[in-house]
Protein backbone atom coordinates (compact mmCIF):
# COMPACT_ATOMS: atom_id res chain seq x y z
CA UNK A 1 0.00 0.00 0.00
CA UNK A 2 1.12 3.49 -0.70
CA UNK A 3 1.27 5.36 2.54
CA UNK A 4 1.28 9.14 2.62
CA UNK A 5 3.48 9.05 -0.43
CA UNK A 6 3.48 11.06 -3.59
CA UNK A 7 3.39 9.91 -7.09
CA UNK A 8 5.62 11.57 -9.55
CA UNK A 9 4.24 11.07 -12.95
CA UNK A 10 6.44 11.33 -15.96
CA UNK A 11 4.69 10.70 -19.21
CA UNK A 12 6.91 9.26 -21.88
CA UNK A 13 5.84 8.78 -25.41
CA UNK A 14 6.62 5.17 -25.98
CA UNK A 15 5.57 3.59 -29.26
CA UNK A 16 2.12 5.06 -29.75
CA UNK A 17 1.04 5.09 -26.21
CA UNK A 18 1.93 6.73 -22.97
CA UNK A 19 3.99 4.80 -20.57
CA UNK A 20 3.20 6.16 -17.21
CA UNK A 21 5.95 5.84 -14.72
CA UNK A 22 4.96 6.47 -11.22
CA UNK A 23 7.41 6.32 -8.48
CA UNK A 24 6.81 6.91 -4.92
CA UNK A 25 9.23 8.70 -2.75
CA UNK A 26 9.33 9.20 0.95
CA UNK A 27 7.54 12.42 1.55
CA UNK A 28 7.33 12.61 5.30
CA UNK A 29 9.58 15.67 5.36
CA UNK A 30 7.56 17.44 2.67
CA UNK A 31 4.09 17.00 4.04
CA UNK A 32 3.74 20.65 5.08
CA UNK A 33 0.19 21.64 4.28
CA UNK A 34 -0.89 18.01 4.23
CA UNK A 35 -0.01 17.60 7.89
CA UNK A 36 -2.57 15.39 9.53
CA UNK A 37 -4.88 17.17 11.97
CA UNK A 38 -3.24 15.99 15.17
CA UNK A 39 -4.85 15.52 18.57
CA UNK A 40 -8.25 16.21 17.12
CA UNK A 41 -11.08 13.78 17.06
CA UNK A 42 -12.24 13.52 13.50
CA UNK A 43 -15.92 12.95 12.85
CA UNK A 44 -17.01 10.30 10.42
CA UNK A 45 -18.86 11.74 7.48
CA UNK A 46 -19.10 8.66 5.33
CA UNK A 47 -17.32 5.39 5.16
CA UNK A 48 -17.30 2.63 2.59
CA UNK A 49 -15.41 -0.59 2.25
CA UNK A 50 -12.73 1.24 0.29
CA UNK A 51 -12.28 4.48 2.11
CA UNK A 52 -13.70 7.19 4.27
CA UNK A 53 -14.31 10.91 4.54
CA UNK A 54 -13.88 12.50 7.94
CA UNK A 55 -14.43 16.01 9.18
CA UNK A 56 -11.97 17.99 11.27
CA UNK A 57 -13.87 20.53 13.36
CA UNK A 58 -10.68 22.22 14.42
CA UNK A 59 -9.38 23.19 11.00
CA UNK A 60 -12.80 23.06 9.30
CA UNK A 61 -11.66 20.63 6.68
CA UNK A 62 -12.24 17.13 5.41
CA UNK A 63 -9.88 14.23 5.17
CA UNK A 64 -10.30 11.76 2.38
CA UNK A 65 -8.92 8.32 3.08
CA UNK A 66 -8.54 6.37 -0.07
CA UNK A 67 -6.17 3.67 -1.30
CA UNK A 68 -3.93 4.17 1.71
CA UNK A 69 -3.60 7.92 1.22
CA UNK A 70 -4.98 10.79 3.26
CA UNK A 71 -5.81 14.04 1.55
CA UNK A 72 -7.06 17.25 3.08
CA UNK A 73 -9.78 19.27 1.37
CA UNK A 74 -11.85 22.31 2.17
CA UNK A 75 -15.55 21.78 1.63
CA UNK A 76 -15.45 23.57 -1.70
CA UNK A 77 -12.37 21.73 -2.90
CA UNK A 78 -13.92 18.42 -1.90
CA UNK A 79 -16.98 19.16 -4.02
CA UNK A 80 -14.83 20.35 -6.93
CA UNK A 81 -12.85 17.14 -6.66
CA UNK A 82 -16.10 15.19 -6.71
CA UNK A 83 -17.23 16.99 -9.86
CA UNK A 84 -13.89 16.22 -11.48
CA UNK A 85 -14.18 12.52 -10.63
CA UNK A 86 -17.80 12.40 -11.80
CA UNK A 87 -16.79 13.86 -15.16
CA UNK A 88 -14.43 10.98 -15.97
CA UNK A 89 -15.68 9.05 -18.94
CA UNK A 90 -15.54 5.48 -17.65
CA UNK A 91 -17.07 4.09 -20.82
CA UNK A 92 -14.22 5.52 -22.89
CA UNK A 93 -11.66 4.09 -20.47
CA UNK A 94 -13.19 0.65 -20.84
CA UNK A 95 -13.53 0.66 -24.61
CA UNK A 96 -10.27 2.40 -25.53
CA UNK A 97 -7.47 -0.14 -25.58
CA UNK A 98 -4.55 2.33 -25.44
CA UNK A 99 -2.44 2.29 -22.28
CA UNK A 100 -3.10 5.98 -21.60
CA UNK A 101 -6.77 5.13 -21.09
CA UNK A 102 -6.16 2.55 -18.37
CA UNK A 103 -5.68 5.22 -15.75
CA UNK A 104 -6.98 8.68 -15.04
CA UNK A 105 -4.68 11.13 -13.35
CA UNK A 106 -6.07 13.85 -11.12
CA UNK A 107 -3.94 16.36 -9.27
CA UNK A 108 -6.38 18.46 -7.25
CA UNK A 109 -5.27 22.06 -6.65
CA UNK A 110 -4.12 22.92 -3.15
CA UNK A 111 -3.21 19.35 -2.36
CA UNK A 112 0.10 17.65 -2.90
CA UNK A 113 -1.56 14.52 -4.04
CA UNK A 114 -1.65 12.92 -7.42
CA UNK A 115 -4.40 10.37 -7.84
CA UNK A 116 -3.72 7.69 -10.41
CA UNK A 117 -7.05 5.96 -10.73
CA UNK A 118 -8.06 2.77 -12.43
CA UNK A 119 -11.67 2.22 -13.49
CA UNK A 120 -12.20 0.23 -10.32
CA UNK A 121 -10.79 3.07 -8.19
CA UNK A 122 -12.98 5.59 -9.93
CA UNK A 123 -16.16 3.62 -9.24
CA UNK A 124 -15.19 3.27 -5.59
CA UNK A 125 -14.16 6.89 -5.25
CA UNK A 126 -17.36 8.08 -6.91
CA UNK A 127 -19.44 6.12 -4.44
CA UNK A 128 -17.41 7.40 -1.52
CA UNK A 129 -17.62 11.05 -2.57
CA UNK A 130 -21.31 10.77 -3.40
CA UNK A 131 -22.01 9.39 0.05
CA UNK A 132 -19.87 12.05 1.70
CA UNK A 133 -21.52 14.89 -0.17
CA UNK A 134 -24.94 13.57 0.67
CA UNK A 135 -24.08 13.37 4.37
CA UNK A 136 -22.54 16.86 4.42
CA UNK A 137 -25.66 18.30 2.82
CA UNK A 138 -27.96 16.26 5.03
CA UNK A 139 -26.18 17.53 8.12
CA UNK A 140 -26.52 21.10 6.88
CA UNK A 141 -30.20 20.58 6.11
CA UNK A 142 -30.91 19.05 9.52
CA UNK A 143 -29.10 21.94 11.20
CA UNK A 144 -31.27 24.53 9.47
CA UNK A 145 -34.44 22.55 10.17
CA UNK A 146 -33.52 22.46 13.85
CA UNK A 147 -32.81 26.19 13.82
CA UNK A 148 -36.17 26.85 12.18
CA UNK A 149 -37.82 24.55 14.72
CA UNK A 150 -36.22 26.51 17.54
CA UNK A 151 -37.56 29.74 16.12
CA UNK A 152 -41.08 28.32 15.93
CA UNK A 153 -40.89 26.96 19.48
CA UNK A 154 -39.58 30.26 20.85
CA UNK A 155 -42.28 32.28 19.15
CA UNK B 1 -21.46 17.64 13.40
CA UNK B 2 -20.39 21.19 12.63
CA UNK B 3 -21.97 22.57 9.44
CA UNK B 4 -18.90 23.45 7.36
CA UNK B 5 -21.05 23.97 4.30
CA UNK B 6 -22.95 26.94 5.72
CA UNK B 7 -19.78 28.29 7.32
CA UNK B 8 -18.38 28.62 3.82
CA UNK B 9 -21.40 29.76 1.88
CA UNK B 10 -24.94 30.96 2.45
CA UNK B 11 -25.87 29.95 -1.07
CA UNK B 12 -27.02 26.44 -1.82
CA UNK B 13 -25.21 24.69 -4.63
CA UNK B 14 -28.33 24.82 -6.78
CA UNK B 15 -28.79 28.55 -6.41
CA UNK B 16 -25.08 29.26 -6.88
CA UNK B 17 -25.23 27.31 -10.14
CA UNK B 18 -28.28 29.10 -11.52
CA UNK B 19 -26.81 32.48 -10.56
CA UNK B 20 -23.65 31.55 -12.45
CA UNK B 21 -25.84 30.66 -15.42
CA UNK B 22 -27.38 34.11 -15.17
CA UNK B 23 -23.91 35.71 -15.05
CA UNK B 24 -23.22 33.97 -18.33
CA UNK B 25 -26.50 35.10 -19.82
CA UNK B 26 -25.90 38.76 -18.91
CA UNK B 27 -22.37 38.56 -20.32
CA UNK B 28 -23.77 37.04 -23.49
CA UNK B 29 -26.28 39.88 -23.78
CA UNK B 30 -23.49 42.40 -23.28
CA UNK B 31 -21.43 40.88 -26.10
CA UNK B 32 -24.45 40.57 -28.35
CA UNK B 33 -25.35 44.25 -27.94
CA UNK B 34 -21.76 45.26 -28.57
CA UNK B 35 -21.86 43.32 -31.80
CA UNK B 36 -25.16 45.00 -32.73
CA UNK B 37 -23.58 48.35 -31.96
CA UNK B 38 -20.78 47.65 -34.39
CA UNK B 39 -23.21 46.49 -37.07
CA UNK B 40 -25.38 49.62 -36.68
CA UNK B 41 -22.29 51.80 -36.84
CA UNK B 42 -21.25 50.10 -40.05
CA UNK B 43 -24.71 50.74 -41.51
CA UNK B 44 -24.47 54.44 -40.72
CA UNK B 45 -27.02 54.18 -37.92
CA UNK B 46 -25.16 56.35 -35.50
CA UNK B 47 -27.72 56.66 -32.71
CA UNK B 48 -28.59 53.00 -32.76
CA UNK B 49 -24.87 52.22 -32.48
CA UNK B 50 -24.70 54.46 -29.44
CA UNK B 51 -27.87 52.92 -28.01
CA UNK B 52 -26.47 49.40 -28.23
CA UNK B 53 -23.08 50.40 -26.87
CA UNK B 54 -24.87 51.78 -23.82
CA UNK B 55 -27.02 48.64 -23.55
CA UNK B 56 -23.87 46.55 -23.68
CA UNK B 57 -22.37 48.48 -20.77
CA UNK B 58 -25.58 48.06 -18.80
CA UNK B 59 -25.61 44.31 -19.35
CA UNK B 60 -22.05 44.10 -18.12
CA UNK B 61 -23.12 45.98 -15.01
CA UNK B 62 -25.94 43.46 -14.52
CA UNK B 63 -23.42 40.67 -14.88
CA UNK B 64 -21.16 42.22 -12.25
CA UNK B 65 -24.11 42.73 -9.90
CA UNK B 66 -24.79 38.98 -9.99
CA UNK B 67 -21.07 38.26 -9.88
CA UNK B 68 -20.47 40.22 -6.68
CA UNK B 69 -23.64 38.91 -5.10
CA UNK B 70 -22.50 35.31 -5.53
CA UNK B 71 -19.09 36.06 -4.04
CA UNK B 72 -20.47 38.21 -1.24
CA UNK B 73 -22.72 35.34 -0.17
CA UNK B 74 -19.76 32.99 0.06
CA UNK B 75 -20.20 31.34 -3.32
CA UNK B 76 -17.79 31.26 -6.21
CA UNK B 77 -18.73 33.40 -9.19
CA UNK B 78 -17.42 32.07 -12.45
CA UNK B 79 -16.09 34.36 -15.16
CA UNK B 80 -18.08 33.14 -18.15
CA UNK B 81 -16.89 32.00 -21.53
CA UNK B 82 -18.86 33.69 -24.27
CA UNK B 83 -19.20 32.10 -27.67
CA UNK B 84 -21.48 32.27 -30.70
CA UNK B 85 -21.93 36.01 -30.93
CA UNK B 86 -23.21 36.87 -34.42
CA UNK B 87 -21.28 39.55 -36.29
CA UNK B 88 -23.87 40.09 -39.00
CA UNK B 89 -27.58 40.85 -38.83
CA UNK B 90 -30.35 40.66 -41.37
CA UNK B 91 -31.78 44.16 -41.05
CA UNK B 92 -32.20 47.23 -38.85
CA UNK B 93 -35.58 45.94 -37.74
CA UNK B 94 -34.37 42.42 -37.03
CA UNK B 95 -31.74 43.78 -34.66
CA UNK B 96 -34.48 45.22 -32.46
CA UNK B 97 -36.60 42.12 -32.79
CA UNK B 98 -33.67 40.09 -31.52
CA UNK B 99 -33.18 42.60 -28.71
CA UNK B 100 -36.76 42.20 -27.55
CA UNK B 101 -36.48 38.41 -27.73
CA UNK B 102 -33.25 38.53 -25.74
CA UNK B 103 -34.85 40.70 -23.06
CA UNK B 104 -37.94 38.50 -22.82
CA UNK B 105 -35.71 35.47 -22.42
CA UNK B 106 -33.77 37.20 -19.63
CA UNK B 107 -37.01 38.08 -17.83
CA UNK B 108 -38.11 34.46 -18.07
CA UNK B 109 -34.82 33.25 -16.62
CA UNK B 110 -34.93 35.69 -13.72
CA UNK B 111 -38.50 34.58 -13.04
CA UNK B 112 -37.27 31.00 -12.96
CA UNK B 113 -34.52 31.87 -10.49
CA UNK B 114 -37.04 33.68 -8.28
CA UNK B 115 -39.18 30.56 -8.39
CA UNK B 116 -36.29 28.32 -7.32
CA UNK B 117 -35.40 30.78 -4.52
CA UNK B 118 -38.96 30.82 -3.22
CA UNK B 119 -39.08 27.02 -3.19
CA UNK B 120 -35.72 26.85 -1.41
CA UNK B 121 -36.84 29.58 1.01
CA UNK B 122 -33.83 31.69 0.03
CA UNK B 123 -35.55 35.03 0.44
CA UNK B 124 -32.26 36.94 0.48
CA UNK B 125 -31.58 36.00 -3.13
CA UNK B 126 -35.29 36.36 -3.89
CA UNK B 127 -35.29 39.99 -2.80
CA UNK B 128 -31.99 40.63 -4.59
CA UNK B 129 -33.77 39.62 -7.80
CA UNK B 130 -36.53 42.21 -7.42
CA UNK B 131 -34.31 44.97 -8.80
CA UNK B 132 -33.68 42.92 -11.94
CA UNK B 133 -37.35 42.12 -12.44
CA UNK B 134 -38.12 45.82 -12.22
CA UNK B 135 -35.29 46.58 -14.64
CA UNK B 136 -36.68 44.07 -17.12
CA UNK B 137 -39.94 46.00 -17.37
CA UNK B 138 -37.96 48.95 -18.69
CA UNK B 139 -35.77 46.85 -20.98
CA UNK B 140 -38.74 45.17 -22.62
CA UNK B 141 -40.70 48.39 -22.85
CA UNK B 142 -37.91 50.25 -24.62
CA UNK B 143 -37.24 47.44 -27.12
CA UNK B 144 -40.94 47.11 -27.88
CA UNK B 145 -41.46 50.85 -28.34
CA UNK B 146 -38.48 51.15 -30.69
CA UNK B 147 -39.79 48.22 -32.68
CA UNK B 148 -43.10 50.05 -33.03
CA UNK B 149 -41.26 53.00 -34.60
CA UNK B 150 -40.60 50.79 -37.60
CA UNK B 151 -44.38 50.57 -38.16
CA UNK B 152 -45.19 54.13 -37.19
CA UNK B 153 -42.47 55.80 -39.26
CA UNK B 154 -41.86 53.14 -41.91
CA UNK B 155 -38.50 52.27 -43.37
CA UNK B 156 -39.00 53.66 -46.87
CA UNK B 157 -37.22 56.80 -48.03
CA UNK B 158 -35.62 58.57 -45.12
CA UNK B 159 -37.49 56.32 -42.70
CA UNK B 160 -34.44 54.52 -41.36
CA UNK B 161 -32.74 57.86 -40.74
CA UNK B 162 -35.83 59.08 -38.89
CA UNK B 163 -36.10 55.91 -36.79
CA UNK B 164 -32.42 56.21 -35.89
CA UNK B 165 -33.07 59.78 -34.79
CA UNK B 166 -36.21 59.00 -32.79
CA UNK B 167 -35.05 55.91 -30.94
CA UNK B 168 -32.93 57.99 -28.58
CA UNK B 169 -36.07 59.62 -27.24
CA UNK B 170 -37.66 56.36 -26.19
CA UNK B 171 -37.53 56.02 -22.44
CA UNK B 172 -39.52 54.39 -19.71
CA UNK B 173 -40.99 56.27 -16.83
CA UNK B 174 -42.75 54.55 -13.99
CA UNK B 175 -46.23 55.94 -13.54
FE1 LIG C 1 -29.62 42.40 -18.09
FE1 LIG D 1 -31.24 43.76 -20.63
Amino acid sequence: MINSGFFYVLPYVYLDSFLIICYICDSSNRLGTQMFCKNVKLEDVFESEYGAVRQCNNKNCYWLYFNGTQTKFTVRDLFLFKNRVDQINIEKMLTDSSVSCDFEIIMPFRTERCFVLSVCDIVRLKELLKGAKFMIELNSEIKSCLNRGLYIVNN
Amino acid sequence: MKDLLKLKSSLSEEIENILNEQIKLEAHASSLYLSMSSWCDDQGLENAAEFFAKQSDEEREHMLKFFHFVNDRGGRAISPEITNIPADFDSFRSVFEQTLQQEMYVTEQINNIADVCAKAKDYTTFSFLQWFLQEQIEEEYVARRILELFDVIGEAGTGRWEIDKQLLHVSYEEK
